[in-house]
């Protein structure tokens, strides 16, 4: 496993290399799955009967008459054999429930994982290019220091050149600074320490497409594919099924068979079978159906809310995105250029001794803020694409797959590749899922595809 | 319209945005920048008829016994100097606008149409004249409108050096170049004769870097300064024999006073525009002195061969456009900053650290583009190097075989042998001093 991460780790780490390795190795996402080894057990324990109670009696006559009856008897619940199979299928319903909600986790820390990742790449690329402001700025210091030192410059006028400069080294170190603690803080989603932390990323983000990515029915595809809806409709279907369960068995209350051995005081033996039946008379499980009828009512509800809440959230990541590329393409017609002209043209007033050096580095340091908006944007896109994966339940449908340009990284690797999609209102059985607790295992601890070491 | 829409309606105005469209002048635009030939005297007439310098003279028709010339007051394009071509108002389709030429007693009719978009009127500076053809609009005539003509008519009384310009909207249309000489000879035959009769009118314009219209708003800070509306390297020699008496009739319609400096020889200041001074109120100098709203005229006999320099003898007049608030690199050594700022700007090149005279050399090799529009602020070539000038510049070409009534540029001066200043080396330098 740790050879696995230090492949993972090696050239410069990937989007979807960042995700791999938040999966293999973050202790707090382990935690997570030991949930599903958690709810494995309760599916053992439903499956085993109840176990019978043993129970002993001593009686002695208290008139002095020796007499003694000894009562021992097994009886066995066997309304728990009766309703065995419902109660399996129950707990495996909410092994189900269980295995959705690490699943949603799962995505929810991939998404955050990538979020980060993009803040990395961007922070950096927008760094180096701020060091050639910072370049600028000392060039202009330096001039005006030597300007001074020719006597062709005031102090006045030489220290408001080095206050530019000596801010600017500031904003450079809390640039710096902010890189670094965006550094850790993928290091702790990814539970590196030590030697494993000097991991480098990609000199720049990746292009954002020219034309804007064009999805249809994204709200379908959110409805099909969100987990944290498919766990709730679990949990719908366990109530459901728990209701049914209940209404089935609402006239046994207890159903006991036993066998009774007495030996009286005139020491003969009664032997033969005992039975229990509870008589249906007051407590016909009224209170126990009421409260799981309540129960679906509200998981029904909160399956819409849940529903319009995700619909909600599709049109919005979408809308996000395609602002996001509207405001790239924007820089890259109209405002990056202008920028440039502007520094052509200050260059020509330059040598046409019109304007001096100063205003020169200036309209240097205006395009390289504007390169720096320009960079942030791009990240802001790709902030963007990730919220919309993830409230569209972790990939993007394929239609989404050919916009984008071929060169570009695929942004699709699934962090669970062969979840089932089950179908919706159907109360599912054990057999239905393909995926076993095993299968989870399986997957979890798989080596990457070529990073063998 | 959401927040895509409108970045992408944006888009339509930064991909059309092109230059606009500065075109160099026009074949006939350059050929009006020359100077052209005189007119002759009338049948009859005995005088030296007058040379504007990159102009032209006013032909003129008969109309009965009355001389009748034809301004049109219109905007025109003017190159200053080759690669600078300003948007200019003008008559006749130039700037300065031909020369009226005329002989003292005669009758002239002048006819102006006006194809300005706005009103205007022609005053006649220093003209005796009855005072509804003064020209001053609104007090001595109505202006006049776009497409209309009116008609000026008045004897002259007088003779000497005389000016035309409008006196409507007078700062805006003279700050666009509209303005004219008004020569007038006199009825004898002027003894000693003249035998080369220069004039030109001394004016300032604002032309912003990268612009081609003048500013009329501004009120002394000019950078353009002109001889008949051109700039060195664009005006035209004075060329002369070598013996002529030559004449040299200098208008001044700009905001500033110009010490117009000669070469080689000096001024006898003999007129203005009121008239000509008494041989014994002549005096000479070197450096004629011409005020704002002053014509001064300087005579001198052209006894020295050469290519003798003519200028205004301030030297911000004799460069083009300059920037006024540019860091003073004098001393200052920027070799190490140098190599920072070329990692930013590949294009970058340090300069002014031991003067200008660098930048001058750079951008006549083409190193250096300029902003559109905009002559280097230092330029010109001679035979033995550059001449680092622009503006009110010119030279004063005398030869010795020369053609009577031959004005064309002779070329470069041929020194005679050891006539030029030398090169001495070092050894030769310790060897006289020690």
């Amino acid at each position: 496993m740790a050879d696995a991460v230090r492949a993972l780790l090696r050239d410069k780490l990937t989007v979807d290399e960042a995700v791999q390795v938040a999966l293999l190795n973050t202790p707090s996402l382990q935690a997570v799955y030991e949930r599903l080894g958690v709810a494995q057990a309760d599916v053992v324990h439903a499956g085993l009967l109840s176990n019978p109670v043993f129970s002993l009696g001593y009686q002695r006559s208290t008139t002095g008459v020796s007499h003694s009856k000894t009562n021992l008897g097994v009886t066995q619940d066997f309304l728990s054999i009766l309703t065995l199979a419902p109660r399996k299928q129950l707990a495996g319903a909410s092994f189900e429930k269980a295995k959705l909600a690490v699943g949603q986790e799962i995505l929810r820390t991939a998404a955050e994982v990538k979020a980060v990742y993009y803040t990395v790449v961007g922070d950096a690329q927008a760094l180096e290019l701020f060091r050639q402001a910072l370049t600028a700025a000392q060039a202009a210091a330096e001039l005006a220091q030597r300007q001074y030192d020719a006597g062709t410059l005031s102090k006045r006028e030489q220290r408001l050149q080095q206050a530019f400069y000596a801010q600017t080294l500031l904003d450079v170190a809390a640039t710096e600074l902010q890189l670094a603690s965006d550094r850790e803080k993928l290091n702790r989603m990814l539970g590196l320490w030590g030697a494993n932390t000097i991991w480098q990323v990609p000199a720049r983000l990746p292009e954002v497409p020219a034309s804007a990515p064009l999805f249809e029915k994204l709200e379908s595809v959110a409805i099909a594919e969100r987990l944290d809806l498919a766990a709730l409709k679990r949990e719908r279907d366990i109530v459901a099924g728990s209701l049914g369960y209940t209404k089935d068995y609402r006239y046994l209350s207890v159903l006991g068979i036993g066998y009774g051995y007495e030996r009286d005081i005139l020491d003969e033996t009664l032997r033969g079978p005992t039975l229990e039946l509870g008589l249906p008379l007051f407590d016909r499980s009224q209170g126990n159906i009421a409260r799981l009828e309540s129960q679906l009512r509200e998981t029904q509800r909160k399956l819409e809310a849940l529903a319009i809440d995700i619909r909600s959230e599709a049109r919005e990541a979408y809308t996000r995105v395609l602002a996001a590329q509207a405001t790239v393409e924007h820089f890259k017609a109209a405002v990056l250029p202008v920028q440039q002209d502007i520094v052509n043209e200050t260059l020509k007033f330059y040598n046409g001794m019109l304007l001096g050096i100063y205003d020169l580095l200036r309209a240097k340091q205006d395009q390289v803020a504007a390169g720096r908006d320009y960079i942030h944007a791009i990240k802001r896109y790709w902030l963007a694409y990730v919220d919309l994966e993830k409230a569209l339940g972790g990939r993007l449908p394929a239609a989404a797959v050919t916009m984008n340009n071929p060169s570009e990284p695929t942004p699709t690797n699934d962090p669970i590749p062969a979840r089932s999609r089950d179908e919706p209102m159907r109360v599912p059985d054990s057999g239905a899922s393909s995926r076993t607790p095993q299968d989870v295992q399986d997957h979890l601890s798989h080596q990457p595809k070529g990073k063998q070491p | 319209m959401n927040r895509r829409d409108l970045l992408k309606s944006g888009a339509v105005i930064f991909a059309g945005a092109a230059n606009t469209t500065f075109q160099s002048a026009s074949a006939q635009e350059k050929s009006a920048a020359q100077t052209q030939p005189s007119l002759e005297p009338s049948p009859g007439a005995s005088y030296t008829p007058v040379v504007t310098l990159n102009g032209s003279t006013l032909p003129w028709k008969m109309e009965n016994a009355v001389k009748a010339f034809h301004l049109i007051a219109e905007p025109v394009k003017r190159e200053f100097a080759p690669g600078m071509v300003v948007n200019c108002w003008g008559y006749n389709g130039v700037t300065p606008g031909p020369t009226i030429e005329c002989i003292e007693g005669d009758r002239v009719r002048i006819y102006v149409t006006n194809r300005l978009k706005e009103h205007t009127t022609i005053h006649w500076h220093g003209i005796f004249l009855p005072n509804g053809m003064d020209g001053v609009g609104g007090l001595n005539q109505p202006q006049i409108q776009p497409e209309e003509t009116f008609v000026y008519e008045f004897t002259l009384r007088q003779n000497g050096t005389f000016l035309y310009h409008p006196h409507a909207d007078e700062m805006v249309q003279m700050a666009l170049g509209m303005y004219g000489m008004f020569i007038v000879h006199p009825k004898v035959p002027e003894n000693p004769r003249i035998d080369r009769d220069y004039a030109f009118i001394l004016h300032n314009f604002d032309v912003k870097a990268g612009t081609a219209t003048p500013d009329p708003s501004v009120m002394t800070n000019f950078n353009m300064w002109t001889f008949n509306s051109r700039v060195f390297p664009g005006i035209d020699p004075l060329v002369a024999r070598l013996g002529d008496r030559v004449r040299v009739r200098i208008a001044n319609l700009s905001m500033h006073e110009h010490p117009i400096h000669i070469h080689g020889t000096a001024f006898e200041v003999t007129g203005t525009d009121a008239g000509w001074l008494p041989l014994s109120a002549r005096y000479k100098e070197t450096t004629m002195l011409v005020p704002v709203g002053n014509i001064r005229v300087g005579e001198f006999i052209a006894d020295a061969p050469g290519d003798w320099a003519l200028h205004c003898h301030k030297s911000h007049h004799t460069m083009n456009a300059m920037g006024h608030d540019v860091p003073n690199m004098l001393g200052v050594d920027q070799r190490e900053v140098a190599g920072k700022i070329q990692s930013l700007l590949p294009a970058y090149m340090a300069m002014g650290e031991n003067g200008m005279a660098e930048h001058a050399a750079h951008s006549a090799m083409g190193h250096m583009p300029l902003p559109e529009n905009t002559l280097a602020m230092m330029t010109g070539e001679g035979p033995f190097g550059p001449i680092e000038m622009g503006g009110m510049f010119t030279v004063v070409k005398i030869r010795e075989n020369l053609a009577a009534g031959d004005y064309s540029d002779p070329g470069w001066y041929e020194h005679p042998e050891g006539s030029v200043a030398w090169k001495v080396s070092e050894a030769e330098l310790k060897r006289i001093f020690g």
